[in-house]
């Protein structure tokens, strides 16, 4: 049996701004196991991007991590650890790349010197010795010339070669966890399965676990054991990624599903967008976040929180409509 | 054992989607109303407002409120300090200081607004110019711009006096004559910016009219550039006219301004300092209560400013 | 487009600038009503006056006088002054130019340093208490005229405390000695600095705070002050570095109000005193090596520009 690497319990972020409090991550708990990967789905603003840096404790004024809220690294909570055992965790036992490498690079450094830092803040190796590992790393990541590479700056790159960069520098003391956030979205599509298989390939090589935050379900597919799909704030239904893609459980899982262009699928299908915008987290509804999209929706949904649950080893969803005696005609789909 | 929950049938009622409209929704802010409510909200901006406020009501009530009159000479009351019947005191001739310093700060304050007027419109139509042409026009004037720009501005202003005079047309055209270089380059840049970016593009995608690109996306950016282009340049334009007439190269004669004041009490410094602390307290609080008011819009006029 | 490509083109792009700009001169100074001489020749003989014309070339039409000074301008010959008798626009130059760059610098070197410093702290503590103190601070000095402040230390240190002199400026070459001279109107003119080189660190810096490269930095582990060194530092100094060679130019320019307070014979309150005179030569002459020294620091500031910013690199364009 594998290992549990993180543990998240009950996760609560807020931002104060003018107009109120926003409730971005509104109670999130999920685990990963070591060697695993775990996609985070849903739509822009659904919490997933607040979620991945609340793990690298990298929420900043005017947000905040309710307290309360654990993160557990191999046991110890990370929300707590003082700055000595942060400057060790960051960069060390995780790391994080993020979906604009080009802002997400220092402009005025050289890409080599970006990638040595994380070297040398780590490990007690001479100046040489990191530039030598930092030129290893270039290659490893498919960039060519690699020598030549660490001496230039981001704007020099390509998108790609700045993300493989970014891929560089997370992968640059073999993480324990490295958190993808929305790697992909910035890039060509042929780029993106080559990024996603890069990943791949080194979290396959390092054991590493993967935390990847996306709203792309076709991202996911090629790569998550595990899915969590959020929605409002919350996550609404987790599983293997075969109960997320063939077993939904939650309309908005099943809608997510449609809104995705798929090439197995030849014409006479339409893609259906999902009506409606996601809710406001300032005031957030009472009940289920999607009571507003959902035509499913009842009065209950208005009112409670739906309970969690179970349908098999690891799958859970939060919907009310798996309470009925049987589900309504027009959603018997969300039945197996 | 898990409790079981029973739920009634009207819980179990499916609704489905309702109408938009049904759906609660924190009301829409408007731009300029969530500016406005920003600002109110920053009590530092509010409190220089309530300076400016009363800085106005002074320059326009403050001499008949004193009563005396600012260029009868009084013989009988030269330099005396302040007192009842004169607040901040009298001056070599016997002038009721009060009542001078209002009427000083009134012609600084005009002339300080008619000058950023001239550069805003100025400045705006030549931005605009630059920027709807493009191409040749731009390049020509871009360069027009740069010679400008190379001019030492205050002696181009000194130059300018000794051509029109010493009087407050020729102060208005010499503070003005370089200044709204600033403003083009400003308008400039950010309809460029406005007109390459994705959002006025997708307007245009939409269907959206040039009438409606204007009115929802020119203007409200535009327009709150140069709120704060304003805001700093008024306190600049007070500055100056002080500066050059200090100098004695402004304003002089029998025109009063608040740099006449000043260059007037400083020759008394020695003796009668309120001749000079009074009118320069004067400026620096109007100086003050504009700046910290710009600062205020700089922050209230940026939606994206968290508080 | 290659680097010597770009400095001929900008070479060549000053000196119509500086045309342009003698030319401008010109042409006000010919507007202005009177001359240099109508005050010295009031009382003198009409045959005298004729005399006087005719040495200054006055009594030539403007055209004439025009394509003369450009001409002269064109050999580096600026003419003498019209009011003081044998002095030319070099010797001015070198004599009053080392008195206001002495002290545009001292200011410079004081105000931009407590600037930079304050604004360090401002963003780094920012909302904090010092933060408020900073920013009320340089708001409060930007609101008080220079002019202000001269007559203000003058009226306290040196009239009622009476720990520097009132007014004067060492003499040529004393650079120690006469330090005391240059306390209070280098205080006078720093304070500029400081306000606006603290506020515009501050806000340079919580720019580059919110950026993403500084969220990449932190996840690599360096602790705060790493971050603020290593990347938040260099990449808002960009604003900072391209200011200040406008703030030196100033200073050459000579700060016209200090020096008048001051009494400091410097470039400035000659300037002034010039052109209120009329003295059509030495305007001329101040004009364009002034604007010229500007146009050149405009220069610089754009190649810094590419030396701060690998983003930015020199290319043929206006951008």
């Amino acid at each position: 049996m594998s290992k549990e690497l993180l543990k998240v319990e009950n996760l609560k972020v807020t931002y104060n701004t003018y107009a109120g409090q926003v409730q971005a991550v509104r109670g999130v708990s999920f685990s990963l196991d070591k060697g695993e990967t775990l996609a985070l789905v849903g739509e822009s603003g659904c919490g997933k991007s607040v979620t991945a840096r609340s793990i690298m404790q990298l929420v900043h004024e005017p947000g905040k991590i309710v307290e309360g809220s654990k993160i557990l690294f191999e046991g110890k909570n990370v929300a707590e650890y003082d700055q000595k055992e942060l400057a060790a965790f960051r960069g060390k036992d995780a790391a994080i790349i993020f979906q604009d490498a080009m802002a997400s690079l220092n402009p005025t450094m050289t890409v080599g010197k970006q990638i040595v830092e994380n070297i040398l803040h780590h490990n007690k190796v001479s100046k040489k010795e990191a530039k030598a590992r930092a030129v290893d790393l270039l290659n490893k990541v498919g960039i060519n010339n690699p020598e030549q590479r660490f001496k230039q700056y981001p704007h020099e790159l390509s998108g790609g070669m700045r993300q493989r960069v970014m891929i560089a520098i997370a992968f640059a003391n073999d993480p324990k966890l490295l958190i993808a956030d929305e790697p992909t979205t910035a890039l060509d599509v042929t780029i993106q399965d080559q990024i996603i298989e890069l990943i791949r390939k080194l979290k396959d090589e390092r054991d590493a676990s993967i935390i990847l935050i996306t709203h792309d379900l076709g991202v996911v597919a090629g790569i998550a054991d595990r899915v969590a799909v959020m929605y409002g704030g919350v996550i609404v239904e987790s599983g293997s990624a075969s109960d997320i893609f063939y077993h939904a459980k939650h309309p908005y899982t099943k809608a997510l599903h449609d809104a995705v262009p798929r090439v197995d699928e030849v014409s006479g299908k339409e893609l259906v967008s999902i009506a409606g915008a996601p809710p406001d987290l300032i005031n957030p509804p009472a009940g289920c976040p999607f009571n507003t999209r959902c035509k499913y929706c009842m009065n209950i949904c208005k009112k409670e929180v739906p309970p969690t649950m179970k349908f098999g080893e690891g799958h859970e969803a939060a919907c009310f409509l798996h309470v009925l005696d049987g589900l309504p005609e027009d959603a018997a789909f969300l039945k197996d | 054992m898990m409790e079981v929950r029973v739920y009634s049938d009207e819980e179990l009622q499916r609704v489905g989607i309702e109408n938009e409209a049904d759906v609660i929704t924190r009301p829409v802010i408007s731009y300029w109303k969530g500016a406005i409510l920003r600002f109110k909200k920053n009590h530092i901006a509010m409190f220089a407002f309530g300076l400016f406020v009363l800085f106005l009501f002074f320059t326009l009530f403050g001499p008949a409120l004193s009563g005396e009159n600012y260029t009868e000479i009084d013989a009988a009351n030269r330099n005396i300090g302040p007192n009842g019947s004169f607040w901040f005191g009298t001056d070599q001739l016997g002038r009721d200081l009060f009542s001078r310093i209002w009427i000083g700060a009134r012609l600084s304050v005009i002339v300080a607004l008619v000058c950023s007027g001239i550069q805003i419109v100025f400045g705006s139509i030549y931005g605009g110019i630059m920027a709807y042409f493009g191409g040749k026009v731009d390049a020509v004037m871009m360069r027009i711009i740069e010679v400008v720009n190379s001019f030492p501005s205050l002696l181009v202003t000194l130059l300018i006096m000794m051509v029109v005079g010493k009087n407050v047309i020729g102060l208005l055209i010499a503070m003005s004559i370089t200044s709204w270089v600033g403003t083009a380059r400003i308008v400039r840049g950010q309809i460029m910016l406005l007109r390459e970016s994705e959002y006025v593009k997708a307007s245009q995608l939409l269907g959206g009219g040039a009438a409606r690109i204007i009115k929802k996306h020119l203007l409200p950016n535009t327009i709150s550039l140069l709120i704060l282009d304003l805001c700093s340049s008024i306190p600049d334009y007070i500055f100056t006219e002080a500066s050059l007439s200090f100098l004695g190269m402004g304003l002089g004669g029998d025109i009063i301004s608040l740099g006449v004041l000043i260059s007037d009490g400083k020759t008394k410094m020695q003796f009668y300092p309120w001749q000079m602390i009074f009118p320069a307290v004067v400026l620096v609080v109007a100086v003050l209560a504009f700046n910290l008011i710009g600062d205020g819009l700089r922050d209230a006029l940026d939606p994206k400013t968290v508080n | 487009m290659n680097l010597l490509k770009y400095i001929l083109k900008k070479i060549a792009i000053a000196l119509a600038t500086l045309f342009v700009i003698a030319s401008a001169t010109f042409f006000l100074l010919a507007l202005t009503p009177g001359d240099a001489l109508s005050a010295r020749v009031e009382k003198l003989p009409d045959e005298v006056t004729q005399r006087l014309y005719a040495k200054y070339g006055l009594d030539r039409p403007v055209m004439e006088r025009y394509f003369i000074t450009m001409k002269g301008l064109l050999h580096g010959d600026f003419g003498e002054s019209i009011i003081y008798e044998g002095e030319t626009v070099q010797q001015i130059i070198s004599e009053k130019g080392p008195v206001s760059a002495r002290l545009g610098i001292q200011q410079m070197l004081l105000g931009v340093t407590l600037g930079i410093l304050l604004g360090i702290l401002a963003a780094v503590k920012k909302g904090s208490f010092w933060d408020f103190l900073v920013i009320f601070f340089s708001v409060l000095l930007i609101s008080v005229p220079t002019l202000i402040f001269a007559l203000m230390l003058q009226a306290v240190f040196a009239g009622k405390l009476g720990w520097f002199p009132v007014i004067g400026w060492p003499s040529k070459g004393d650079w120690l000695g006469g330090f005391k001279y240059t306390v209070l109107p280098t205080f006078a003119g720093c304070f500029g600095y400081i306000a606006s080189y603290a506020r515009l660190l501050k806000v340079s810096m919580l720019d580059v705070m919110n950026q993403d490269y500084i969220l990449t930095a932190e996840s690599k582990g360096l602790s705060r002050r790493e971050v603020i060194v290593h990347h938040v530092l260099r990449n808002s100094f960009i604003p900072i570095i391209t200011r200040l060679p406008m703030s030196v130019a100033m200073c050459i320019t000579g700060s016209f109000f200090i020096e008048s307070v001051f009494s400091i014979p410097g470039l400035g309150l000659y300037y002034v005193n010039a052109v209120a005179a009329q003295d059509v030569t030495i305007v001329m002459g101040e004009t364009v090596i002034l604007s010229a020294i500007y146009i050149f620091v405009i220069f610089i500031t754009d190649i810094l520009y590419t030396v701060v910013d690998p983003r930015i690199r020199i290319s043929g364009g206006n951008a």
